[in-house]
């Protein structure tokens, strides 16, 4: 696996390196996020047998914690002169909040991790400037799973399981398709998004008569990609001198 | 000497202390239940009154459920007096064994849960804890229910969207064996128990008994009540409710929310003498031990249960003892180590 990425890695590389004038590969990162999850029944039964209160009675919004910063990821960028194709691999943890009447449980969370491919088209709206804004929808291919615990989340893919009530929150469909749509701007090797994302497949692995189901998911989030390929800081600087020269 | 080699050495062996941490076993405090099944009466003189009761204590660390420890020196009786009679009552444990429970067959029962008025600061401000743990003991026996066993759910109370028959609202029209068909209704149940009302627990119980003795299709007939009000409608008597249940032979087993429930006193002889069994939740444990008593409500209900059998021999410095003499009370025990005092209710009479 580890021989396979780094492969990957290099391939990516030395594309850019040849399709430089057209190409960027740089790193991504979601600090903030806001989820939610609908159901259609109000109360979600786990495998403990203990029921958590779901649904229009109580909010489900996910909040974004500091778990943003374990979202990151790669991407590479096709860029035409108004138009552009990227492409995204990273890995994803949302929050969504529960409740059930007591004391002890008021809130708890539930955390949805996944291995998400962002596959995005986008208009630069002015391409001459240097602040350049953009329009950009396209389909999220997500491969994911329910946890249970924050901190322990990122790991699960290696194996490690922590309790039962994720054998009942597999029951999410472990391959979802999203839709996205969403806007920003490119400044030098930074990209700044504000995209907002729904369910396009089905979110059920299986249906319950009795069990709530899934209905639809949301996602509204800030993306942030920073460049690493090419010379644009080259760029930023000579532009910084060029300024101050004009100055003078 | 290096002192500068030295002062390396010390330092990295002081970090490594730093960071390597012990590995401290943290084991989950045990749970505990309490369950008596029987009390039945053996031999009595006038001043003497030999009974026994059969209970399960069950913990769980132990692998059949029945505690493992032995608890036959921490099992007494306080002696009291005060009562008309003015006498001094004293108790001995004659003997304890364990022995197994009589084969009952599939069970058909009926769970009646109380969404009369409950407050938070009941059960030691765990008040909401509790309802959560009633509602995921019904669906644990629920999911485990035997092969040929079947139940039903109703729930009594008043002023609660979710009860719109009075005095009992029975969910559904026969017996099941579907543990799924209750998921919703249950955590609705749950969600709008702190509704204030009136209790209607004898009206209640004649209903579901009527409508048992109509449809409970397996001899064993078990009504499972959860208690933690006390009744303040009336409308019928307690002795026509155990009549009733005898005549219909339905067993009527209790779990008893704490030992200073207003009906304390009736609701252990209904379950005593109909041949229930009577769970007492105790406040120290807040409820937390009604799931883990559920795992193994269908072995109890089913019988050939492994549980234990004590001979208690009551004493009275007076000749008090005579037919029709009943009396209530409760078995003190510690356990865990003396860290847990707990009670076994029980009720017992002179035929």
């Amino acid at each position: 696996m580890k021989k396979l990425l780094i492969f990957i890695l290099f391939a990516l590389l030395w594309t850019t390196h040849i399709y430089s004038q057209n190409i960027d590969i740089g790193f991504t990162l979601t600090p903030l996020s806001v989820n939610q999850l609908e159901f259609d029944k109000p109360s979600i039964i786990l495998n403990d047998y203990y029921s958590y209160d779901i649904g229009e009675k109580s909010v489900s919004f996910g909040y974004p914690t500091l778990l943003g910063l374990f979202n990151s990821g790669l991407y590479a960028r096709y860029n035409k002169r108004s138009w552009f194709l990227k492409l995204e691999a990273n890995y994803q943890t949302k929050t969504f909040r529960y409740t059930r009447k007591s004391e002890q449980f008021k809130k708890l969370f539930f955390y949805y991790s996944c291995l998400e491919i962002p596959v995005l088209a986008g208009i630069k709206l002015n391409p001459e400037k240097i602040v350049c804004y953009k329009i950009q929808t396209g389909i999220n291919f997500e491969i994911g799973k329910f946890n249970h615990n924050s901190f322990i989340s990122p790991f699960q893919f290696f194996g490690l399981h922590i309790n039962m009530n994720e054998e009942m929150l597999e029951k999410i469909s472990p391959v979802i398709y999203y839709y996205h749509l969403g806007f920003g701007f490119d400044y030098y090797g930074v990209s700044f998004d504000l995209r907002g994302e729904k369910n396009l497949s089905n979110l059920n692995n299986t249906k319950n008569e009795y069990n709530a189901n899934f209905t639809n998911s949301y996602m509204l989030r800030l993306g942030i990609s920073f460049k690493i390929s090419g010379r644009h800081w080259d760029k930023f600087k000579k532009n910084k001198l060029e300024l101050k020269k004009v100055e003078i | 000497m290096n002192w500068k080699i030295v002062n390396i050495v010390v330092v990295i062996l002081l970090i490594i202390n730093l960071f390597s941490c012990k590995k401290v076993e943290v084991k989950p405090a045990p749970i505990f239940a309490n369950v008596t099944l029987s009390a039945e009466y053996i031999s009595h003189s006038s001043q003497d009154l030999k009974f026994k009761v059969r209970f399960l204590i069950l913990d769980s660390r132990a692998k059949d459920g029945l505690i493992e420890d032995d608890i036959s020196t921490g099992l007494y009786i306080s002696p009291y007096t005060g009562d008309s009679s003015g006498a001094y009552y004293t108790y001995t444990l004659n003997s304890i064994k364990k022995v197994s429970t009589a084969i009952l067959g599939n069970s058909s029962t009926a769970i009646m849960l109380d969404e009369s008025e409950i407050e938070e600061d009941n059960f030691n401000n765990q008040g909401a804890e509790y309802v959560l743990s009633q509602e995921t003991a019904c669906r644990i026996y629920f999911k485990n229910i035997a092969n040929g066993s079947n139940f039903i759910l109703s729930a009594y109370g008043s002023d609660n969207q979710l009860l719109p028959y009075q005095p009992l609202t029975i969910y559904g029209d026969n017996f099941t064996n579907n543990a799924l068909i209750y998921d919703q209704t249950l955590a609705e149940l749950r969600r709008y128990s702190n509704f204030s009302g009136n209790t209607p627990f004898l009206l209640a119980t004649d209903s579901l008994l009527e409508f048992m003795n109509l449809k409970a299709p397996n001899e064993n007939k078990n009504l499972i009540a959860f208690p933690h009000s006390e009744d303040n409608v009336g409308g019928k008597d307690w002795a026509t409710i155990i009549n009733k249940a005898l005549d219909y032979n339905i067993h009527c087993n209790i779990i008893l929310t704490y030992q200073s429930s207003p009906n304390f006193y009736e609701l252990i002889q209904l379950a005593s003498v109909t041949g229930g069994f009577i769970f007492y939740v105790e406040n120290n444990q807040n409820g937390r031990n009604i799931p883990f008593f559920a795992e193994h409500l269908n072995d109890i209900l089913q019988g050939n249960i492994l549980c234990y059998e004590t001979e208690w021999a009551k004493h009275s410095d007076k000749p008090v003892f005579e037919s029709n003499y009943y009396e209530g009370g409760y078995i003190e025990l510690y356990i865990d180590n003396q860290r847990l005092y707990t009670y076994l209710p029980y009720y017992v009479g002179i035929p």
